[in-house]
């Protein structure tokens, strides 16, 4: 066993090694604000900030999922989305498209259409008529009003002529193909609605979000439109297509103004603070992975670390609140596990408590930055520093294969998890330029085993120890460990930089323009010291990154 | 309705319709009058992750006739596979993303990174070969494709660089198009034969028709908007017209599935693992005798997932093959057994001969991710191959400089097919005119 974990640790020593390059870690503090923003509210550096092309992507799963629940308005479980082939991530967000169309996306789409179909057709929200005689079969005002009001909500925009024409004939196609066997005026018209219905699902004008060039080969910057700006704004806070709100005032072309659009992101924040929190902060932490869990103390993680950011959230707590909120949520269950008594039962209460609650001491994010029966501290730091100060660590080149077989082959049977990360770290400086900035973070949550429980001895019975030193800066626990996180300035611009990826749903670059965007997003205002996710929320969507789009040769 | 893989594993026993009369179907083969018959008809590309246990240095390790592979003389197919020494893998960026992307089509994968991006934001690798086997006659199914797993995103440090889906797809449609792997048997099944025994209800016909004609409904709309987007998105709406192609023409197979009837096993294995793959396995062969299809690929665990093979190996193979051998000895048992069933079963239905199977892994060593001397079979049946041999695509299979390209192997199993081709593979990787060794002299 031992050795099993020797090596499993070695190799999470090797995974990383050099490529680390340029500013890691530190930084000064951001100054305070200087530019304001001549359309709005005192926002800091938004002259600076530009727009940029936005590539076409589909909706991922769960956005498929979510948007044909609003769309027919009934919420279809999660298990219709299981048999999928996953939607591909970029830097843990699905909501970046790489290509992702392929046969396997129309099999799983096209095996599951006949569900959302059947509950469509019987939910008020698209019956908003019916047919009492064969006579109304035909493309009656009620069925073309049915179809055109969903495909309009489904595409998120007006339909063209060719458009109404081609469901016009899906919808005939349907009646045609079900004469021969059905009699009844109304099912019969339900097999026209199938019909165009099940097209409307499946077309790319559903599935794809892009936005369109406004006159063929057209080149250079322009503002989105009502239409636009309202699919850009629900995807980014509901994961989802408009609400009935948003769709109206896109209707009324109100959205071009800075203000009306922050009135809607607000709302949408406050009504929707469960998807957001579930498919922004659930896939920057990686959370997400366990709402489908059926071990009950998995779920309970999710759930603790589900309903502590939500708090954050909805209270317009600061950004780094996620490493130190004070407060968590428990169950009985949760509760028992971390050695917390109380008076506990199924149902989650608020805990006030400074020792758990950030996001660094729950058992949610402590068990997915191990494996299934060991914590990893190069995974553990790795993960530290990409997900939550925005750092990527590459994986170790090939050439240092040989090198690396040496440095495992020197390291002896019996040393400690902090001997071996020593040693490895000063095999030479190839291996030191990425471990100095995982190993100390990994050896500071050493002190939480892999479910997330409190350890001071390892299962041989070897000390814990989590005593380590971040450029200079000594720590002897986790709690060490984490005052130093809080202190940088990397939280709130990783917050904010993670939150462009999943708002603009393309890359976010460490320099250029991109770079002056995470810091208007990330700069606190004058007096303050952090900015809160609302805050940035509301920068971003009054942003020209959000608000224009650049058409590229 | 939901079925467990246990229940779908019962109703593949018992109503799994098994294809006899390939006659009955078409065929669009072009051949000209006066070329002689190509030797070889389908291809199945296997793949493993991982390595094998013990494979340091460029070292045989596990993956011998005493070790993993001891199950193919134990069932009989040792004499029809080719134990081929001195290839390697490919290792761009990271082995597991460039070593099972490129494994069978041998371009350079991985190298469009971020950094570097190609039209399609990094994710660009080449055509497989299965996919030019597939293209030598429109059958009713392109190709079939089996896998366990996806993973949907590693860490930071990859997913911020490079798509995921080298990982999960060792087939590709072309350059830019990644093939996702079926998973479940009974999607498999309804893919290549529609609803089963149920097909000749008239309502299941009209059911199949109503999808049929969704489809249609769906390539109208996709035309228009097709118009309205700029070149560059244009190519994804073509990936999209394709798939909706193929699930038509898989639509149209499935309703003449009925053409096709026997009876299959049941299989009892209580692992999931297994029984997916011994009914996949089974499908992919069944497909092969009605001529619903010509290639496939099989991959037996996509390499970095968390996800078990088996109750007895409970933990990821990528766990075993860096820090423990003896588990991953019994993941590559498993595994391996899997690989001799499939012969088997091509062997005992007299489809061996005019088949190519070929199986391999990504790298050698898993623990330091070696690309020297990946583990490597080809099997068939017939008078072409080495049959029952160990070659050396080099001696020097220890050196990683030395080490042959795969692109030379396939490059000898082109012509078989009848495929002219000049070169395979590209820059590092590419074929170097070179013989594999083999082929018989």
């Amino acid at each position: 066993m031992r050795l099993v974990l020797a090596l499993g640790l070695l190799f999470s020593i090797l995974i990383v090694a050099p490529g680390c390059e340029g500013e890691v870690i530190g930084g000064a503090k951001p100054q305070a604000p200087t530019i304001a923003d001549p359309e709005g509210p005192k926002i800091p550096l938004l002259s600076l900030v530009k727009p940029a092309p936005s590539p076409m992507r589909a909706l991922s799963n769960r956005e498929y999922l979510y948007s044909a629940s609003d769309l027919i308005g009934v919420e279809l479980p999660l298990s219709v989305i299981a048999p999928w082939a996953p939607t591909t991530k970029y830097s843990g967000f699905d909501s970046i498209g790489w290509t992702n169309f392929d046969t396997k996306l129309v099999r799983d789409r096209l095996a599951t259409i006949e569900v959302i179909l059947d509950k469509a057709l019987k939910s008020p929200k698209i019956m908003t008529c019916q047919a009492t005689t064969l006579g109304q079969v035909e493309y009656s005002a009620c069925a073309q009003i049915i179809i055109e009001r969903t495909a309009e909500r489904a595409y998120r925009r007006p339909l063209s002529a060719e458009e109404q024409g081609e469901l016009k004939n899906a919808y005939i196609n349907g009646i045609v193909l079900g004469q021969p066997t059905i009699s009844d005026p109304n099912l019969l018209m339900q097999e026209g609605l199938h019909s165009a219905l099940a097209a409307v699902l499946l077309s790319p004008q559903f599935l794809v979000k892009t936005e369109l060039e406004p006159t063929a080969g057209f080149v250079g910057e322009r503002e989105l439109n009502s239409y636009e700006l309202a699919s850009r704004l629900s995807y980014f806070v509901t994961s989802s297509l408009p609400d009935d709100e948003l769709w109206a005032a896109a209707k009324k072309g109100e959205l071009a103004s800075p203000d009306e659009l922050q009135k809607h992101a607000e709302r949408l924040l406050k009504n929707n603070v469960n998807r957001f929190v579930d498919n922004f902060m659930g896939q920057w932490f990686g959370f997400r992975e366990l709402d489908t869990a059926t071990d009950t103390l998995e779920q309970a993680m999710f759930q603790e670390t589900r309903l502590t950011l939500r708090e954050i959230v909805s209270n317009d707590l600061p950004t780094t609140a996620v490493l130190r909120p004070n407060f968590t949520y428990l169950n009985q269950e949760l509760a028992t596990h971390y050695g917390v008594t109380g008076d506990f039962n199924s149902t989650f209460k608020r805990v006030t408590m400074g020792e758990r609650g950030g996001i660094l001491s729950q058992a949610s994010i402590l068990k997915l930055t191990s494996s299934s029966a060991e914590t990893s501290p190069v995974r553990r730091g790795a993960w530290v520093q990409g997900r939550l100060m925005c750092k990527t660590i590459p994986p170790p080149p090939p050439e240092l294969r040989e090198q690396i077989s040496a440095a495992s082959a020197a390291i002896p049977a019996d040393a400690t998890v902090k001997q071996r990360l020593a040693m490895h770290k000063n095999a030479g400086a190839a291996c030191a330029g990425c471990h100095q900035f995982m190993d100390p973070i990994g050896l500071g949550l050493e002190g939480f085993d892999a479910r997330g429980k409190k350890r001071t001895v390892y299962a041989d019975g070897r000390r814990v120890e989590t005593d380590s030193e971040f450029f200079g800066s000594p720590f002897t626990n986790f709690e060490g460990l984490n005052a130093l996180l809080l202190a940088m300035p990397d939280v709130q611009r990783c917050a904010a930089e993670k939150l462009a990826v999943h708002s603009l749903g393309r890359v976010i670059k460490p320099t250029g323009q991109d770079a002056d965007l995470v810091k208007y997003l990330s700069t606190p205002e004058e007096g303050a010291s952090s900015v809160t996710f609302k805050q940035i929320v509301v920068r971003m969507v009054r942003s020209p990154a959000f608000r224009k789009v650049v058409h590229a040769p | 309705m939901s079925h467990s893989r246990r229940r779908i594993l019962r109703w593949l026993g018992i109503s799994l319709t098994l294809p006899m009369l390939e006659s009955t179907l078409g065929r669009n083969s072009a051949r000209a009058a006066d070329e002689p018959p190509p030797k070889k008809k389908r291809f199945i590309g296997a793949f493993f992750p991982d390595g094998a246990a013990e494979m340091v240095g460029g070292a045989f390790g596990d993956f011998t006739y005493d070790g993993a592979l001891r199950v193919l003389a134990d069932r009989g197919v040792k004499e029809n596979v080719v134990l081929a020494r001195g290839f390697r893998g490919q290792s761009n960026y990271d082995i597991h993303w460039s070593g099972t992307a490129a494994f069978l089509s041998c371009n350079e994968c991985g190298s469009f990174t971020i950094a570097a991006p190609s039209p399609y934001a990094g994710e660009r690798c080449g055509k497989t070969f299965d996919q030019y086997v597939a293209d030598l006659e429109r059958t009713k199914i392109r190709s079939l494709h089996a896998g366990w797993h996806s993973v949907s995103g590693w860490d930071e440090g990859h997913d911020s660089v490079i798509s995921i889906r080298y990982v999960n797809s060792v087939a590709w449609r072309d350059e830019r198009g990644p093939i996702q792997n079926t998973v479940d048997p009974r999607a498999m099944f309804t893919q290549v034969f529609g609803d089963g025994t149920l097909v000749a209800d008239p309502h299941i016909q009209y059911l199949l028709n109503r999808k049929k004609s969704v489809l249609d409904g769906v390539v109208d709309q996709l035309k228009t908007f097709r118009n309205t987007i700029s070149a560059a998105d244009k190519p994804k709406m073509d990936a999209y017209e394709t798939g909706i192609r193929e699930v038509e023409a898989e639509i149209v197979a499935g309703m003449e599935a009925n053409t096709c009837e026997a009876q299959a096993p049941g299989t009892t294995d209580p692992s999931v693992y297994i029984s997916n793959f011994k009914a996949m396995q089974k499908i992919i062969v069944r497909s092969f005798q009605c001529n619903l299809t010509r290639a496939a690929t099989i991959m037996y665990h996509e390499g970095i997932g968390d996800n078990s093979v088996h109750p007895t190996a409970p933990m990821a193979q990528h766990h075993y093959a860096h820090n423990d051998w003896e588990s991953l000895r019994i993941v590559s048992r498993i595994q391996m057994a899997l690989f001799a069933d499939l012969l088997v079963d091509l062997k005992n239905v007299g489809l061996l001969e005019e088949t190519i199977v070929v199986l391999g892994s990504n790298m050698s060593d898993g623990k330091l991710h070696d690309p020297r001397n990946i583990p490597l079979l080809v099997a068939s049946a017939g008078p072409e191959l080495q049959l029952g041999q160990e070659i050396y695509g080099t001696p020097e299979y220890t050196k990683e400089d030395k080490c042959r390209n795969l692109a030379d192997l396939y490059m000898d199993l082109f012509p078989l097919f009848g495929i002219a081709k000049s070169s395979y593979g590209e820059n590092n990787y590419a074929s170097t005119g070179r013989p594999s060794n083999v082929l018989k002299p």
